[in-house]
């Protein structure tokens, strides 16, 4: 009876240092982007349920705070606190960062309201025809970023997606 | 000279969060071009400890088909 009493003390003892010795936490930092990722939204967004799937699968568990983007690139280069940032684009990251594989994807579009007409033919004939919103704090991939640079006065600064839609929302 | 009185005519940012506002918003007259696909990342800060991270990542995104879209 003691002996195995015993042997269930080894068992327990055994399980647990084994379970904290193979399990690792991640803490990154994220920002409400729905519905990609938002502590509001179920799972905390699509791209973010995806990659605490996959990490799970090598029992590390992904902890994620949610921030304003700016603040979380800053975060993740100056508190040791934070490994990582995501979901990024490639361009929209911090200098120096190391860059995984695609872990989900997104879009890049052109909002504009239903009954309007919008002519173009290419995204410098829209730039330099349209005023045009933009989020001030991403980075866009080239071809935006030069259109942002080569036509100032046509962009409209938004600190977030929410503020660009009210713009639409008002105008 | 900023166009359509200070008002932006078209917006570039990803459709869905967009809509997923303007739907939460009731805001039903939108719609959206596409332009491109945009690769989702995960960006670490550069350490000894991290680089063993992003392979541990990169393996279990191999083994996986999450990524190809």
């Amino acid at each position: 009876m003691l002996l195995k009493q015993l042997s269930i003390l080894v068992f327990i003892y055994m399980a647990i240092t084994t379970k904290a010795y193979s399990e690792e936490t991640w803490k990154i930092a994220s920002l409400n982007w729905p519905p990609y990722s938002g502590p509001e939204l179920a799972h905390q967004g699509s791209s973010i349920k995806i990659l605490k799937e996959l990490l799970k699968k090598n029992n590390i568990t992904l902890i994620v705070e949610f921030l304003p983007w700016q603040r979380a690139k800053y975060l993740v280069q100056t508190d040791p606190e934070y490994l990582a940032i995501f979901p990024a684009w490639p361009e929209d990251v911090f200098d120096n960062a190391l860059l995984s594989p695609a872990i989900d994807w997104s879009e890049i579009g052109i909002l504009k309201r239903t009954q309007q007409a919008l002519n173009f033919d290419s995204i410098d004939e829209l730039f330099k025809n349209h005023a045009i919103g933009v989020v001030s704090t991403y980075i866009y991939p080239k071809v935006f970023e030069d259109a942002i640079k080569k036509y100032p006065n046509q962009i409209e600064h938004a600190p977030n997606e929410f503020s660009l839609l009210m713009n639409f929302r008002f105008s | 000279m900023k166009l359509s009185s200070d008002r932006s005519s078209a917006a570039i940012t990803d459709p869905k969060v967009m809509l997923h506002l303007a739907n939460k918003e009731g805001i039903t007259d939108l719609e959206a071009l596409f332009i491109m696909k945009k690769e989702l990342v995960m960006a670490f800060k550069d350490s000894t400890e991290n680089r063993k991270r992003l392979k541990i990542l990169t393996q279990l995104l191999m083994k996986s088909d999450v990524n190809k879209k």
